[in-house]
């Protein structure tokens, strides 16, 4: 593996990271107490990274075909984040 | 047959008064009667001048037993219909209260202890009349007897005193204007009384004389209702008697007798009369019109409230009416005498009184009025035009107060106190929170609300969190929420000094919003009442609903509040523990490394929003925001507390607000209701007999519409009338400030004072009712058949309310009053020469030609009316045709059985019969007072002093003796020497029962035997003494009229008579032979013997026989009297003691009737003017000259046996025991004068043996003790009744006085013929051959 590919990874983590944690966070508090928050955040970061992880086994290590079960993995994944992603954009609250 | 005579004659003045001022009067009305007619002058007096006060000269006083409501209002006006009974009603000083209290009992079962009133208490059961409360009953003695309680007395005299103070008082006088001229040098007083119950009719006589004892030269008049008007009435027989024997009373004191005042045991007697002039009113006119009873005589008392009203109204005709009076005075002294006792033979001279005296004090009037209730049109016009500025004060209530008051009285810039949401009519949401706003005023001046300033403090917080460095965050946090907090720090103390600022600046908000409101508030509804457009209803209306908003849920006070402080509490909780975890929050996300900045910047935001947005401000203003409305909600809920306390309850005995109003509105609805109530009372018609009214139905309104208008006139005049009230009767320009002038003083006076100022602006116009004008006006005076029938009908009305008798006096030459006596005035205003004119024409039409006719001006005041008056005065009181008429007074008042009830006076008979007697009755009369007279004198009736019947006092009884049919003697007793005149006066002739009759003919046999016993000289001294000292005739001056009367008591006639007819018994030589022997026996042919000279000559020969009053002359006794003793005449003196057995014998006696022994033959009087042949030799003197006897030896006693009696001349030695028999060695012996009649012991065996004669019972121990108790001498009345009533008599003189009843024994009629003068002893016994008493021969 090189060096590019594991700063890539990298590269891709600290950009979901910043995503999340500058943006959707302080997003999340409007609407949360900070404790809720984050609870909210760090299932949301896992499922993000998850997702790229997975996808990764498609397109950098091509290993995923071998294995049909990482397609529903990869779906799961998906469905969950979309899920959480959801669910936590429609019970938001005033947070007051 | 006798006439009446004039005997004082009244005499014309010589220059008539034609006007005299208004005196200053005291007006007194007892009883019911009295009262109704003082009410109904109050009333037109009140009516016309507007209060009682305008008259100061006029003072009232209303004295009644009866002390019931219904007894103080007037009987045809319930008090609670009358608005002018404020105005009309006696005050308490005006009351005497006639009452006795602890009831009549008192006196009643001590009379012994109250001389004063047992001298006059004629007996009766009053007891169950209790304190009189109730009333006299009917009963004129309990009303008299009030005038003798303590109490009563003191309180009547007081209050007249008091009354007169007042009027004599110039400082009063001077306050009077009105066109009124007053004489103040002159009062008056007028009493007004019935004279058919017991309260008035018991006390008049009285109160004439109290008066004239306060103020003796003043004037008092009487005016006194006859008993016709009260025949519907129940016990109208009753009222028919007392109102003759009152009449009687006034009668008998009205001329010639005194009256004995001793209400408060200062006895003196008074001279006639009670009253200057006297109005008595009967129920029928001398027109022959009626007036009716059971309620229609009240026109009655209309007619007389009218008379004294005219009498106290200014203007010509006033004066007239008024000098009428002074110059028919003179006609009141007239008096008539009936002198019908030997008139012109033995009769007194031409200008004495012998026999029943007449006075014409007695008078009357009449007076009808034809007239427009002008009064009453202005104050129906007066009343409707004060109701209708009470209205324009009101004005209509509101139809939706609630949106009213929330939409604009509660938004009101000096109210705001609108709280919560309303949806107008019109659709409009109007959502008001006057209250928190007011409460969340931080700074006034800056405008800042606790809002903003807690959001500004959020704010800075924020900041200075934010300019904290980290790890410092969480920290500062907590010292300026520390801060923060100390501005609520003991928010829920309730000690203020404990509070934070913000509580305080709060708390401060509060209570001057609480006081903004409360001043905004009244200021508003004063406003509003004060606003002519929308009244003091409105503002009730608006206060009254604001009350109810209160506690309305769907508004926000009381409820909001109630549910927000649980609300704000929660949340100020719920916050805090927010402030908490922020705190906290901040404290972790400062140390934090992950998320620290976005959670500072999140806990940033909830210190303070980045900007103030109604969403979210962030917690510590919401926090802070809490607590501040905790603190509001609490104040907001205090402020309701406190506006709802000051709107007060929700009536008008609240003590808010709405009390205020509530009372305002009821004050103004009482006023209201008073002027609806004056307005409904004026516009009854005007209804009596005595009234021809002009008026027709609409004539109210049409004057209200003349004076006021109709429309904007009225609109404008209300407005002015309506200003002027509040300026001089609330002194204020504001209505709402009518409830202090209403708490000064009561809505009756309000109205009062709103109505008079109603009227005098009614009475300022010009344009007023005219009578007169009405009257020619022919549409107007067909309701009263045209204006000649109408003025017809109202002079036949004014005729003088007493109508001339026609009935039993046919013996008399009675032609009745000249015209002079009656004259008649109209009165009328003179505003119309023509109209006057064709008035004068109308009235000389229909009056009849002897009329003396005046037509008089009545002023401007009087235009609405046209008065018809006639007074008449100077007739005697049998003049009334009710008095003499069938079934009349005087009908039933002998037809009473008892008559002592109807009296005011124990002694009944003291006062004469109303009507002059017809001859037979004169016959009659005589035959009875010569039976009693000459009974009297000549021993045959004996007076014992008796236990009076109704206890109390003991009077002088007469009793007299004769033979029954079986030759019994019996006792008949007469009674008092009035009872026994009135007894023997009324029984019928009839020689077998007749008593009158039987003791005429025992006068007659006495008189002989007189003349047989030779004694006719004393007989004529006797009735010498009778005439000048018992029955003396007096000399009494009229008090009035300055007269000087000589009057003879009847009996002094008889006794005139009496000696004229002792002829019938002598020849005229013996007639000359007796007239020297009484010339002799007074030492000298006109010798004037005094009291004490007859009683020093006749004492030989008399025997007491009851006493007679004696009125003192002297300057220090004048009005008191004294009783002095009487003798009789007894023939029994002319008796000795027998010289030989001491038994008494005639003194003439030969021969001893009961030792039978021979006295010796007898001498002749060496007088030879007497010559007597029968002196007996045992007699120093001639028992009938008193000559001494020459050879008159005097009897001894044997001085060895005793048993013997005998002249030593004639017996040298005692025939009994043989001893010599000597004279007394020098003057006589002891009992040289022991046998002489007139003696002790031998009254005492002549009174033995008249008892053992006849048989007679012996005489009681109390009768004894009652004959010797009854001389009482030389006592003033008090003296005398005080001893009376202890019963001790007149002590040791008058036993030793005290003869024993004696007399001839009473002659059988049947064995009078049989009976012979024994030659020898001098008795009378049966004929025949010896005498049965001392055997000699017959």
């Amino acid at each position: 593996m090189s060096l590019t590919f594991w700063l890539g990874i990298v590269v891709l983590a600290g950009l979901v990271w910043v995503a999340l944690y500058y943006g959707v966070y302080p997003w999340l508090l409007r609407y949360y107490p900070p404790g809720v928050a984050k609870r909210v955040f760090w299932p949301l970061l896992l499922l993000y990274y998850l997702l790229i992880m997975h996808l990764l086994f498609y397109s950098v290590f091509p290993v995923a075909h071998l294995y049909w079960q990482v397609r529903w993995v990869v779906v799961a994944v998906a469905l969950l984040l979309f899920l959480w992603s959801a669910l936590s954009v429609s019970n938001r609250k005033v947070a007051q | 047959m006798t006439g009446l005579r004039e005997l004082i004659k009244a005499s014309s003045v010589g220059k008539k008064l034609e006007y005299k001022k208004v005196s200053p009067t005291l007006l007194i009305g007892l009883g019911g009667t009295g009262k109704e007619v003082l009410l109904r002058l109050r009333r037109r007096l009140v009516t016309t001048y507007g209060s009682l006060d305008e008259l100061p000269f006029l003072r009232f006083l209303h004295c009644d037993t009866d002390q019931t409501r219904k007894a103080r209002e007037q009987y045809d006006v319930k008090q609670e219909d009358d608005p002018l009974w404020d105005s009309v009603r006696f005050r308490g000083s005006e009351i005497v209260n006639l009452s006795i209290d602890g009831g009549t009992s008192r006196y009643l079962d001590n009379l012994g202890k109250y001389p004063r009133i047992a001298r006059w208490f004629p007996g009766g059961d009053l007891q169950k009349l209790g304190d009189l409360g109730e009333g006299a009953g009917q009963i004129r003695a309990a009303g008299r007897l009030t005038m003798f309680h303590r109490q009563t007395w003191d309180d009547l005299r007081g209050r007249i005193e008091q009354a007169l103070d007042t009027l004599r008082n110039p400082d009063v006088l001077t306050r009077v204007d009105g066109g009124f001229d007053v004489d103040t040098g002159e009062l008056e007083f007028v009493v007004v009384a019935s004279i058919a119950g017991g309260t008035g009719s018991g006390t008049f006589l009285d109160f004439g004389y109290l008066l004239k004892d306060i103020a003796p030269a003043d004037r008092q008049f009487g005016i006194f209702f006859m008993p016709g008007f009260y025949k519907a009435y129940g016990g109208a027989d009753r009222t028919r008697a007392n109102g003759y024997a009152a009449l009687m009373e006034l009668n008998h004191y009205s001329f010639g007798n005194r009256f004995m005042r001793d209400w408060d045991g200062n006895a003196r007697t008074m001279a006639p009369p009670p009253y200057s002039n006297i109005y008595l009113l009967d129920s029928a006119n001398a027109q022959g019109v009626t007036v009716g009873s059971g309620g229609n005589e009240y026109g009655a008392y209309e007619m007389v409230s009218d008379f004294l009203f005219h009498d106290y109204s200014s203007g010509a005709f006033a004066g007239s009416k008024r000098a009428a009076r002074v110059n028919l005075m003179q006609y009141n002294l007239a008096v008539f005498s009936h002198n019908y006792i030997g008139e012109g033979e033995v009769g007194p001279n031409e200008d004495a009184l012998a026999g029943d005296a007449y006075p014409c004090r007695f008078g009357s009037f009449g007076l009808a009025r034809i007239s427009f209730p002008t009064e009453a049109a202005q104050s129906v016009a007066a009343a409707r035009l004060s109701r209708n500025v009470l209205e324009s004060w009101q004005r209509e209530e509101l139809t939706d107060p609630q949106e009213e008051l929330f939409t604009r009285f509660l938004c009101r810039q000096d109210i705001r106190f609108a709280q919560g949401e309303l949806v107008r009519r019109d659709g409009v949401e109007v959502d008001q929170h006057h209250i928190d706003e007011a409460l969340l005023v931080y700074s006034e001046e800056s405008g800042a609300t606790f809002a903003s300033e807690i959001w500004k403090r959020a704010r800075e917080l924020r900041m200075t969190l934010e300019n904290n460095a980290r790890k410092e965050k969480g920290s500062a946090f907590d010292r300026e929420r520390k801060r923060l907090d100390d501005l609520f720090s003991g928010a829920d103390s309730e000690g203020s000094d404990q509070w934070g600022q913000w509580v305080r600046m709060i708390d401060e908000n509060a209570r001057r919003y609480g006081e903004r409101v409360r001043q905004g508030l009244t200021d508003g509804a004063r406003d509003i009442a004060n606003n002519s457009q929308r009244g003091v209803l409105e503002a009730t209306s608006l206060l009254r609903e604001l009350k109810k908003l209160l506690r309305n849920e769907n508004f926000d006070y009381f409820d909001y509040f109630n549910g927000e402080a649980e609300e704000w509490r929660d949340a100020a909780e719920e916050y805090g523990f927010e402030m908490d975890r922020l705190g906290l929050e901040i404290r972790q996300h400062e140390h934090a490394f992950l998320f620290r900045r976005a959670d500072l910047a999140r806990d940033m935001r909830w210190v303070a929003a980045d900007e103030q947005s109604d969403s979210f401000q962030g917690i510590v203003y919401r926090y802070y925001f809490a607590r501040v409305m905790r603190q509001v909600v609490r104040r907001g809920r205090w402020i309701c507390a406190e506006i709802d306390t000051f709107l007060g309850d929700d009536s008008a005995s609240g003590k808010g607000l709405i009390g205020h109003y509530f009372r305002l509105l009821s004050g103004v609805f009482q006023v209201e209701n008073r002027a609806k109530q004056r307005e409904r009372y004026f516009q009854k018609p005007v209804s009596n007999q005595f009234t021809m009214s002009l008026y027709r139905d609409g004539d109210f309104d049409q004057w209200y519409e003349n004076w006021v208008g109709t429309g904007s006139s009225e609109k404008a005049v209300v407005k002015s009338v309506g200003a002027q009230i509040l300026q001089e009767v609330f002194k204020t320009d504001s209505v709402s400030a009518v409830i202090e002038a209403l708490r000064r003083s009561t809505p009756e006076e309000i109205e009062r004072r709103m109505f008079e100022i109603c009227r005098n602006y009614i009475r300022s116009i010009d344009e007023q009712p005219d009578a007169l004008e009405m009257l020619l006006d022919s549409d107007r005076a067909d309701a009263l058949g045209g204006p000649e029938k109408a003025v017809g009908s109202a002079l036949k009305l004014a005729h003088a309310w007493l109508k001339k008798g026609d009935r039993g006096l046919g013996h008399i030459d009675y032609s009745g009053p000249k015209s002079d006596q009656r004259p008649f005035i109209v009165g009328r205003h003179a505003a119309d020469r023509r109209h006057v004119e064709k008035l004068r024409r109308l009235v000389e039409e229909s009056m009849p030609g002897d009329l003396k006719l005046g037509f008089e001006d009545l002023g401007e005041l009087h235009r609405g009316e046209i008065v018809f008056y006639q007074e008449l005065a100077g007739v005697p009181v049998f003049y009334s045709e009710s008095v003499t008429a069938l079934q009349g007074l005087r009908e039933t008042y002998h037809g009473y059985a008892a008559k002592e009830e109807l009296h005011t006076e124990r002694d009944r008979y003291r006062f004469g019969d109303l009507v002059p007697k017809t001859q037979s009755e004169i016959e009659r009369y005589l035959e009875a007072l010569r039976a009693i007279v000459l009974g009297r004198a000549l021993g045959l009736l004996t007076v014992e002093r008796r236990q009076a019947l109704t206890g109390g006092v003991t009077v002088e009884a007469y009793e007299y003796r004769r033979r029954d049919i079986v030759d019994q003697v019996k006792h008949v007793y007469l009674g008092s020497e009035e009872d026994a005149i009135d007894l023997l006066y009324r029984q019928a002739t009839d020689p077998m029962n007749s008593d009158r009759e039987e003791l005429l003919r025992q006068i007659d046999e006495k008189i002989t035997a007189v003349k047989t016993a030779r004694q006719l000289h004393v007989y004529l001294l006797f009735l010498d003494y009778y005439m000048n000292c018992v029955y003396a005739p007096h000399v009494d001056t009229e008090s009035v009229a300055g007269h000087k009367v000589e009057t003879y008591p009847p009996q002094h006639l008889v006794l005139t008579q009496a000696k004229a007819d002792l002829s019938r018994y002598t020849t005229d030589e013996e007639l000359e032979l007796i007239k020297s022997e009484l010339t002799r026996l007074k030492g000298g042919d006109d010798v004037r013997l005094s009291y004490e000279d007859y009683m020093r000559v006749l004492e030989p020969f008399g025997q007491e026989a009851g006493t007679y009053e004696v009125f003192e002359d002297s300057h220090a006794r004048r009005g008191r009297s004294r009783r002095a003793v009487t003798l009789a005449l007894r023939l029994k003196n002319l008796r000795r003691s027998c010289p030989v057995c001491g038994d008494q014998i005639d003194i003439r006696a030969g021969r001893c009737s009961h030792c039978k022994a021979d006295l010796g033959s007898p001498a002749v009087c060496p007088n030879p003017s007497c010559s007597e042949a029968n002196v007996p030799r045992d007699l120093s003197r001639c028992w009938r000259c008193d000559a001494p006897m020459p050879g008159y030896e005097e009897t001894v006693q044997c001085g060895a046996c005793f048993d013997f009696w005998g002249r030593a001349s004639e017996n040298p030695s005692c025939p009994k025991c043989g001893e010599p028999l000597k004279a007394p060695a020098s003057g006589g012996s002891q009992y040289a004068e022991a046998p002489r009649s007139g003696d002790e012991g031998s009254q005492a065996e002549t009174e033995r043996e008249w008892k053992d004669d006849d048989n007679w019972e012996p005489m009681s121990e109390q009768q004894e003790k009652a004959g010797s108790s009854g001389v009482g001498s030389g006592t003033d009345s008090d003296e005398e009744s005080a001893r009376d009533g202890a019963g001790v008599g007149s002590g040791e003189q008058a036993k030793q006085r005290a003869a024993p009843s004696s007399g001839e024994p009473p002659l059988d009629p049947v064995a009078k013929e049989k009976l012979v003068e024994c030659p020898h002893c001098f008795e009378m016994v049966s004929a025949g051959e010896i005498c049965s008493e001392c055997y000699g021969d017959l």
